[in-house]
């Protein structure tokens, strides 16, 4: 079975390894064959690809129909360096994490400074966040930073646990008490005349609480009727700094590892169809719940691993309805 | 439009699999007109190119012409350059206005 027999259009996440943890990198554009022989649609590389030497061939790697989106924090090395890569052939995605004071808020100031410096090496970024408890209630200001400052897109991207940047423990990810809050602030926000840009938003509580009732471009409600449930292991995965596989980013375990294995190799393998057997069940937690054919469960990887005392059920959910 | 670019929006990629079937049936003169050998993903859907369709849309590069594009496909299947050419301008015709392609 190869990828390309698959329907499913599969988008991977990639902790890029920087040169602050002494890899050489050596092996990546051996991975990056891997993953664009592999038939992927997406990647994005994550961490401070900028920094890296071997970005560059990597980038020559996906000069084919995948797409590429490269992780920037708007440190003046990635600017630099971005000013010395080709302009074209990927997207960048502006990490506004670094922006946010959780006692000061956003750091307008300093976030329209990156973005005119991106202007000049005419990259137009998207504006990417993960959602945590700290920083959830700053949404609402980075949309008005959005819409006055013409950036186009705004992404909330799902935690990364378990890996080489962000080790996420349930404390600093928003439970449905922060949630029960954040629908409160969000409605008032929309009160204001503030044009959105484009949204991406991964998770799905999330997404009902600022997507719904939204019109698309061409006047049609939104809605996630294709939504069909975790996407881990389907069409989602994740690669480690090391090369290894994992189902997604948020749940740290191996499925196989490039560049030894090829991606399809590791797709038919046992371990990814272990995953999605697993996501198939009801988690213990949501037995009884009305909603589970709407959510199938939520967000598997971060339930299964920060919430088994909670039945795995979505750390966003209240409880079965 | 002289060179004919993809739009960068969309995401694609060429089944090779299925291509080499779609090859290996071209070659018995089985009907290979609806078997799909690019996927193309914009805005959420997923559109399949034929074999021709998608030998074109690769050579859609911004760097050839539509004369370039024909005489490639043209030398693929061996046959007269003159017989693709409207094919081929149709078809870029249709991407362009569907917004596929691009000026350049």
């Amino acid at each position: 079975m190869g990828l390309d027999l698959l329907d499913t259009p599969v988008r991977l996440t990639w902790d890029f390894p920087d040169d602050a943890i002494g890899q050489t990198g050596a092996c990546l554009p051996a991975i990056a064959d891997r993953v664009a022989a592999g038939g992927v649609f997406f990647v994005t590389l994550q961490g401070r690809p900028l920094l890296h030497p071997a970005t560059e061939e990597v980038l020559g790697v996906f000069d084919g129909g995948c797409q590429l989106l490269i992780t920037c924090h708007g440190h003046s090395d990635e600017l630099a360096r971005l000013a010395q890569l080709p302009q074209a052939g990927y997207q960048l995605l502006l990490d506004a994490a670094g922006f946010i004071d959780s006692n000061q808020g956003v750091d307008t100031r300093r976030l329209l400074s990156v973005v005119h410096a991106l202007h000049l090496l005419e990259c137009k970024p998207v504006i990417i966040l993960t959602p945590l408890r700290d920083n959830l209630f700053y949404i609402p200001d980075l949309l008005r930073f959005c819409s006055d400052h013409q950036v186009a897109k705004f992404k909330l991207s799902n935690a990364h646990i378990g890996d080489s940047f962000h080790d996420y423990s349930a404390a600093d990810l928003p439970r449905w008490q922060d949630l029960d809050l954040f629908r409160k602030s969000w409605l008032e926000f929309t009160k204001e005349s503030c044009q959105l840009p484009t949204m991406e938003i991964h998770d799905l509580f999330l997404w009902e609480i600022m997507m719904s009732g939204q019109k698309t471009a061409g006047g049609q409600e939104q809605n996630r009727s294709e939504y069909g449930g975790c996407q881990a292991g389907n069409s989602l995965g994740h690669i480690d700094c090391q090369g290894v596989v994992h189902p997604c980013a948020a749940w740290p375990q191996p499925l196989g590892k490039l560049p030894d294995q090829s991606l399809a190799d590791i797709w038919a393998g046992y371990e990814r169809l272990a995953v999605r057997e697993q996501i198939a069940g009801t988690p213990g937690g949501c037995h009884g719940c009305s909603d589970i054919d709407i959510c199938f469960g939520g967000c598997r990887g971060l339930a299964l691993h920060l919430n088994r005392s909670g039945g795995e059920r979505d750390l966003m959910c209240s409880g079965p309805r | 439009m002289n060179k004919p670019l993809r739009n960068p929006e969309i995401v694609w990629r060429v089944e090779n699999r299925r291509q080499t079937e779609v090859l290996k049936a071209l070659e018995t003169g089985e009907e290979i007109e609806d078997s799909g050998t690019v996927i193309l993903l914009q805005s959420g859907m997923m559109h399949q190119l034929n074999l021709i369709g998608g030998l074109i849309w690769q050579q859609c590069d911004g760097q050839q012409s539509l004369t370039d594009i024909a005489g490639e496909l043209a030398k693929e299947f061996t046959v007269e350059q003159s017989e693709v050419e409207s094919d081929v301008a149709e078809f870029v015709a249709d991407l362009t206005e569907r917004g596929w392609l691009i000026n350049e």
